[in-house]
C-alpha cells in the first residue's frame, strides 16, 4: 500500500477546500452552489422530479444546484435540517405534503411546519386515485361509498400510511358521505398495490402506482383526487366534481424562513422558468404528476389553508373514535 | 417451455452485444466492489448511478448495468464477512458466523471460494426458474399478505434462537433484546413514534448497518486489541486457496437447498436475501451430520447461506419485472432506474418492453459467469489481505466502517450507532451473548408487529384470520414443530448436562 | 466487596460487580424496564386491536424473565474480565463520534488513527502519521470524490 499517494491528494483536496470558504467576499447571489434538501430517499418520485427541476434551475440561476437527499422520518429530518439551515438562499428543499399533515396530526416536529419556511415556488401535484380490482362488484365511487354505509367496517382500504395525503383524503370522503371503512396502513406506496392485488385490502387510495394495472385492465380507478381531471385519464371523474373535499398532494421548492426578498425572489424566478424543461416535464409526466406553476406567496397561502383544512379533520376523527 | 426456450434465445443475442457485455462487466466489477465494501452497498451504488444512466441512452444497457450491480454486490458481500467479520452486506451477516471461524482456523480460502461457487451456482439456478416459472410463480406470491407474513415471522423468530451456540437462555435473551430494539420507531399501524426518545433519527428505526458493523466488526476489533499482537487471524498459515473434496462434499447439498430456499423466499415481495440465508444456515445445521461443528467453522454453514442470499437477490426479479412490485430497497431503486428509462415494469413489460425483459434475465446468466472469472481469482488476492498486520487492518476496518456509515444517508447520529453498537458487541462478547440471534429478530420484530396488527384490522379483530388461510395456517405449523422439536431436544439434554457436571 | 477491578482474577466467570455477564445483564435490564414502561404509556388497545404498545410490553417482560434465568446459568467458557485496552478504544470511538461533526471528517479521522495505532501499537508517530493520512484520503478520495457522497472534510462547510 503506498502512503504517499492519499496523502498528497489529501492535502490537494484540504487546499481546494480552503480556496472554496475565503472566495470573493459579496456578490450578486448566487455566486456559489446552491444545496437542495431533498427529505426521502435517492429515487423515489419526488427524487427524481427535483432533480431534473433543479437540473433545469441551473442554466436561470449560473450556478450549479447540489442535491442531498436527507430521507428519515417521513421527510422530518431533511425538513428539521432546512429549518435550521442559514437562511442565504443558498440551502433550499422541496415540500411534499407529508411533512405539515404530519404535524396537523399532532406530531411533534421540532420546528414550524408553516413558519419555519420562506417559500419559493411550486411545480406540481402527485396523483391520488381511488382504485378497486376491476373484478370487484363497484364500477363507481357511488357503488363504494354506498356499501360503506349499508355496512360499516366491512370495506377494508389500505393507503401508504397513516397520516399520508391519501389516508386523510379517503377520511375526509368517510365524514362527507357517511360510508365507515377500515384503514389498513401499507409500509409505503409500493406495498399498497400487492395488497389490492392480492385482494388483502377491498380498495386502494394511493398515488399513481397502480397506473401500470388499470392499464392492462386488472383494476379500476373510480376517482382522483387532483383538483382538475388527469390528462391521462380524462374520464374519471375528480373528487371535488363528485361534491367531494380532497387535500393537494403538494410539491414546492422552499428555504428556510428569513431569507431576504430579493433573494427569494431570484430562486423563485429561475425556479419557475424551469418549469418549462422538457426533460422536467417528461420526468414529471413519467411519474404522472401535473406541472402547476404558481408564484411563492400563493403557494404559502394553499399550504397554510391546506394545513388548516387537515388539522379541522384530524380533530373530527378525534370525535368518531 | 419452449417458447421460454425462444425468448431466453432472443434474449441472450441481445446480453452478448459487445455493449451489454461490456455494461454487465462494468456493473459487476463496481457491484462486487461495494459488496466487499462494508457499508456501502448497491442502494447507494445504484442510487448515485441513476443520473450518470440518462447518459447511457439504451435502457437495455443502462438496466443491465443496475442490475449486475446488485448480484455482483451478493457476491463480494461474503468476503469482508469472511475475512474480518464485518459484514459487506447484510445479507452476509449469517456467513460471519462460520465464515469466520473458518479464516480463523487458516481456511479462509476454501471459504471464499465456496461462497464464490454457491452464488454462482444460486445465481444460475434460480435465473433458469426465473425464466420459465417466474411469470406464474409472481402471482402466487401475491396471495402473502399480512397473516402470512406475520406466521413468516413467527417463524423466523422461532429458527433463529436455534442461531446461538450457547445455552438457549442465552440465545433466547438475545431474541427478546432483538424485539425490543426492532420495535424503534414510527409505528406504522397507529402512525405513532415508539421509543424514539425525540430523536428524529430514531423515527425510522435504528439504521441496520451501522449496527451490523458495529456489533460484528467493531466488536471483534476491541476483543482483538485485549492483548497486544493477539490478533486472533494467523496470518502466516492461509493454508490451501481451493476447497479439498471432503469441503465439497459436505457443501454441495448445502448449495442446491440454499438456492431452493433463497429462490421461493426472495418471490415474496418483502422476503429478503437476509431471511433466506437464515432459513438455510438453520436448516443445514439441523441436518447435519456434525452438527456440532456449526458455529465452529462448517464449510455448510458459508455455502448454503451464501447460495440462499444470491438466489433471493435473482428471484427479487420477479416481482419487480412482472409485477412492477418492488421487494426490498434495491429493488425499489432499481425500479426508479427503469422508469428513468421510460420502461415500466409491471404486467405489460413483457410485451411493451421485450427487449429489455428478456435481455436483462439473459444477461443474467452472463452476469454470473463473469462474476465468478472475476471472483475465483480474487480470493487468493483476498486471502493475502489477512497478512496485513493488524496495526494496519484494524484503523482501516474503522475508518471504511466510518465512511460507510456516513455515506448511506449522511448522517453524524448514525456513526454514533456504529460506535455504541461496537462498545455494545464486545460486551455480548464478553458475556457470552451471540449478536446473531437478535439481529434476525431485529428485523423480524416490525414484521411480526405491523402484519398481526394489520391481519386483526382485516379479520375484524378475530384471530381466526390465522387459521383460516391455507399458507398462513400451514406456515405457524412449521413454526410450531419447530419450537416443539427444540423444547424436546432442549429437555433431553438438560438432565444429562446437569449429571455430567455433578460427576 | 472487591469491584473486581484488578481484573487479573483467573476465575472462569470473572466474578464481582463488573464482571461482563453482570454489566450485560445490568444495560438489558435497563433497556427491559425502559419499553416495558414506555409499552404501557403507549397502550395496549387501539380501536380496532391491539395498540402500539402490546408487544414491545411483552417483549420487554419476556427478555426480563429470560435475565433473571439466565443468572441461574454458569458463566459462559469465554467470559473473562475487561480489559483496559479495550474500554480506551471504546472511549476513542465515542470521542470520534462527539467530535467529528464538529470537526468534520479529516481533522477527526487522522486524530483517531494516529491516536489508535500509537496507543495500541506504539508503533513511531511517523508510521502513525502515514497511516492516518493514508486512510483519511482514501477515503474521501472513494466515498467523497468517487462516489460524490457529500461530506463534511473540514470545520464550516455544510
Amino acid at each position: 500500500m503506498s502512503t504517499r499517494k492519499p496523502l498528497g491528494l489529501a492535502a490537494l483536496l484540504a487546499a481546494a477546500v480552503l480556496a472554496a470558504t475565503v472566495g470573493p467576499v459579496r456578490a450578486e447571489f448566487p455566486d456559489k452552489p446552491i444545496t437542495l434538501i431533498i427529505p426521502w430517499a435517492a429515487g423515489g418520485s419526488t427524487d427524481q422530479a427535483a432533480r431534473m427541476l433543479a437540473k433545469a434551475a441551473e442554466a436561470h440561476l449560473g450556478q450549479p444546484v447540489v442535491v442531498e437527499n436527507k430521507p428519515g422520518g417521513s421527510t422530518n429530518i431533511g425538513m428539521a435540517e432546512l429549518a435550521r439551515a442559514k437562511p442565504d438562499g443558498y440551502t433550499i428543499g422541496t415540500l411534499s405534503s407529508t411533512s405539515y399533515l404530519l404535524a396537523a396530526q399532532g406530531r411533534q416536529v421540532p420546528f414550524d411546519p408553516i413558519g419555519a419556511f420562506s417559500y419559493v415556488s411550486y411545480f406540481g401535484d402527485n396523483l391520488i386515485g381511488i382504485t378497486v380490482l376491476s373484478k370487484s362488484r363497484w364500477t363507481t365511487l357511488a357503488d363504494l361509498l354506498a356499501e360503506g354505509k349499508a355496512s360499516p367496517g366491512k370495506v377494508k382500504y389500505g393507503t401508504a400510511g397513516v397520516a399520508t395525503t391519501q389516508h386523510l383524503t379517503t377520511e375526509a370522503l368517510q365524514r362527507a358521505s357517511g360510508a365507515r371503512f377500515v384503514h389498513i396502513p401499507q409500509q409505503g406506496s409500493a406495498a399498497s398495490v400487492p395488497a389490492l392485488l392480492g385482494e388483502h385490502v377491498d380498495f386502494l387510495t394511493e398515488t399513481s402506482v397502480w397506473g401500470p394495472f388499470v392499464k392492462d385492465g386488472q383494476v379500476r380507478l373510480l376517482a382522483v383526487a387532483t383538483p382538475k381531471r388527469a390528462a391521462a385519464y380524462p374520464d374519471v371523474p375528480t373528487l371535488n366534481e363528485l361534491g367531494f373535499t380532497s387535500l393537494r398532494s403538494v410539491q414546492a421548492i422552499i428555504a428556510p424562513a428569513g431569507v431576504p426578498e430579493p433573494v427569494r425572489a431570484r430562486l423563485e424566478g429561475a425556479f419557475r422558468k424551469a418549469l418549462a424543461d422538457a426533460t422536467f416535464r417528461q420526468t414529471m409526466e413519467r411519474l404522472s404528476m401535473e406541472v402547476v406553476d404558481m408564484p411563492g406567496a400563493e403557494v404559502k397561502a394553499l399550504v397554510e389553508s391546506q394545513y388548516a383544512l387537515a388539522k379541522d379533520l384530524v380533530a373530527s376523527f378525534g370525535k368518531k373514535q | 417451455m419452449i417458447e421460454s426456450l425462444q425468448q431466453i434465445g432472443y434474449g441472450l443475442a441481445l446480453a452478448l452485444q459487445p455493449a451489454n457485455l461490456l455494461y454487465a462487466f462494468v456493473g459487476s466489477l463496481l457491484g462486487t466492489l461495494v459488496g466487499v465494501l462494508p457499508g456501502l452497498g448497491p442502494v447507494t451504488t445504484i442510487a448515485v448511478l441513476l443520473p450518470v444512466t440518462y447518459q447511457v441512452g439504451d435502457p437495455l444497457g443502462a438496466v443491465i448495468m443496475l442490475a449486475s450491480i446488485y448480484y455482483g454486490a451478493m457476491y463480494g458481500g461474503s468476503t469482508t464477512s469472511i475475512l474480518l467479520k464485518v459484514p459487506g452486506e447484510a445479507a452476509s451477516v449469517i456467513t460471519c458466523i462460520d465464515g469466520y471461524e473458518m479464516a480463523k482456523q487458516g481456511r479462509a480460502g476454501p471459504a471464499l471460494a465456496i461462497a464464490a461457487i454457491g452464488s454462482f451456482v444460486a445465481g444460475t439456478v434460480s435465473v433458469v426458474a426465473l425464466s420459465l416459472v417466474g411469470p406464474v410463480f409472481a402471482r402466487y406470491a401475491l396471495s402473502f399478505g399480512p397473516p402470512e407474513y406475520f406466521a413468516l415471522a413467527v417463524c423466523g423468530l422461532a429458527l433463529s434462537a436455534t442461531l446461538s451456540l450457547g445455552s438457549p437462555v442465552r440465545g433466547l435473551v438475545m431474541v427478546a433484546a432483538g424485539i425490543v430494539l426492532g420495535l424503534i420507531g414510527i409505528d406504522t399501524v397507529s402512525g405513532r413514534e415508539r421509543f424514539t426518545f425525540g430523536i428524529l433519527e430514531l423515527s425510522d428505526g435504528i439504521e441496520m448497518v451501522p449496527m451490523l458493523m458495529g456489533l460484528f466488526g467493531l466488536g471483534e476489533i476491541l476483543v482483538n486489541l485485549e492483548e497486544k499482537g493477539a490478533f486472533k487471524l494467523v496470518s502466516d498459515r492461509i493454508g490451501r486457496l481451493m476447497p479439498s473434496r471432503e469441503d465439497w462434499r459436505r457443501s454441495a447439498g448445502a448449495i442446491g437447498r440454499g438456492s431452493l430456499f433463497g429462490f421461493l423466499i426472495g418471490l415474496i415481495p418483502g422476503g429478503g436475501a437476509i431471511l433466506g440465508a437464515l432459513v438455510s444456515y438453520t436448516v443445514e445445521k439441523r441436518i447435519s451430520k456434525h452438527p456440532e461443528e456449526f458455529g465452529r467453522g462448517a464449510i455448510a454453514g458459508v455455502a448454503g447461506p451464501e447460495s440462499a442470499n444470491n438466489a433471493a437477490a435473482s428471484a427479487s426479479f420477479i416481482p419487480l419485472l412482472t409485477l412492477g412490485l418492488p421487494s426490498n430497497a434495491v429493488t425499489a431503486v432499481l425500479f426508479a432506474g427503469l422508469l428513468i428509462q421510460n420502461v415500466q415494469p409491471g404486467p405489460l413489460m413483457m410485451t411493451e418492453h421485450r427487449d429489455v425483459f428478456w435481455g436483462v434475465i439473459s444477461s443474467m446468466y452472463v452476469g454470473n459467469v463473469m462474476l465468478l472469472i472475476l471472483n475465483l481469482p480474487l480470493v487468493g488476492l483476498w486471502a493475502q489481505l489477512l497478512r496485513v498486520p493488524f496495526w494496519i487492518l484494524g484503523p482501516a476496518i474503522l475508518t471504511v466502517a466510518i465512511f460507510g456509515t456516513f455515506s448511506l444517508r449522511n448522517s453524524w447520529f448514525d456513526v454514533g450507532v456504529l460506535m455504541a453498537s461496537g462498545a455494545v458487541g464486545y460486551l455480548f462478547r464478553k458475556a457470552s451473548l451471540d449478536a446473531g440471534p437478535l439481529i434476525m429478530a431485529f428485523i423480524l420484530a416490525n414484521i411480526l408487529d405491523t402484519s398481526l396488527r394489520q391481519s386483526l384490522l382485516m379479520g375484524d379483530g378475530h384471530p381466526a384470520i390465522f387459521v383460516t388461510r391455507p399458507i398462513c395456517a400451514t406456515i405457524l405449523a412449521v413454526a410450531l414443530a419447530v419450537v416443539t422439536v427444540q423444547l424436546v431436544a432442549w429437555l433431553r439434554r438438560r438432565p444429562g448436562l446437569i449429571r455430567d457436571e455433578a460427576t | 466487596m472487591s469491584s473486581g477491578g484488578d481484573g487479573r482474577a483467573p476465575a472462569a466467570g470473572g466474578a464481582g460487580l463488573f464482571a461482563p455477564s453482570r454489566v450485560a445483564t445490568a444495560v438489558l435490564a435497563v433497556v427491559a424496564v425502559a419499553f416495558a414502561v414506555g409499552g404501557w404509556r403507549l397502550g395496549f388497545r387501539d380501536d380496532d386491536g391491539p395498540g402500539p404498545g402490546l408487544l414491545p410490553f411483552a417483549a420487554a417482560v419476556v427478555l426480563a424473565v429470560l435475565l433473571a434465568l439466565m443468572q441461574r446459568e454458569p458463566a459462559g467458557p469465554e467470559e473473562t474480565p475487561f480489559r483496559l485496552r479495550p474500554l480506551i478504544g471504546i472511549a476513542l470511538c465515542a470521542a470520534y463520534a462527539a467530535a467529528a461533526p464538529w470537526t468534520g471528517f479529516v481533522p477527526a479521522t487522522l486524530v483517531l488513527v494516529a491516536g489508535w495505532v500509537r496507543i495500541f501499537h506504539g508503533e513511531s508517530w511517523l508510521r502513525c502519521g502515514l497511516l492516518a493520512a493514508a486512510l483519511t484520503g482514501a477515503g474521501v478520495l472513494l466515498f467523497g470524490t468517487l462516489l460524490r457522497v457529500p461530506m463534511p472534510l473540514v470545520p464550516g462547510l455544510p
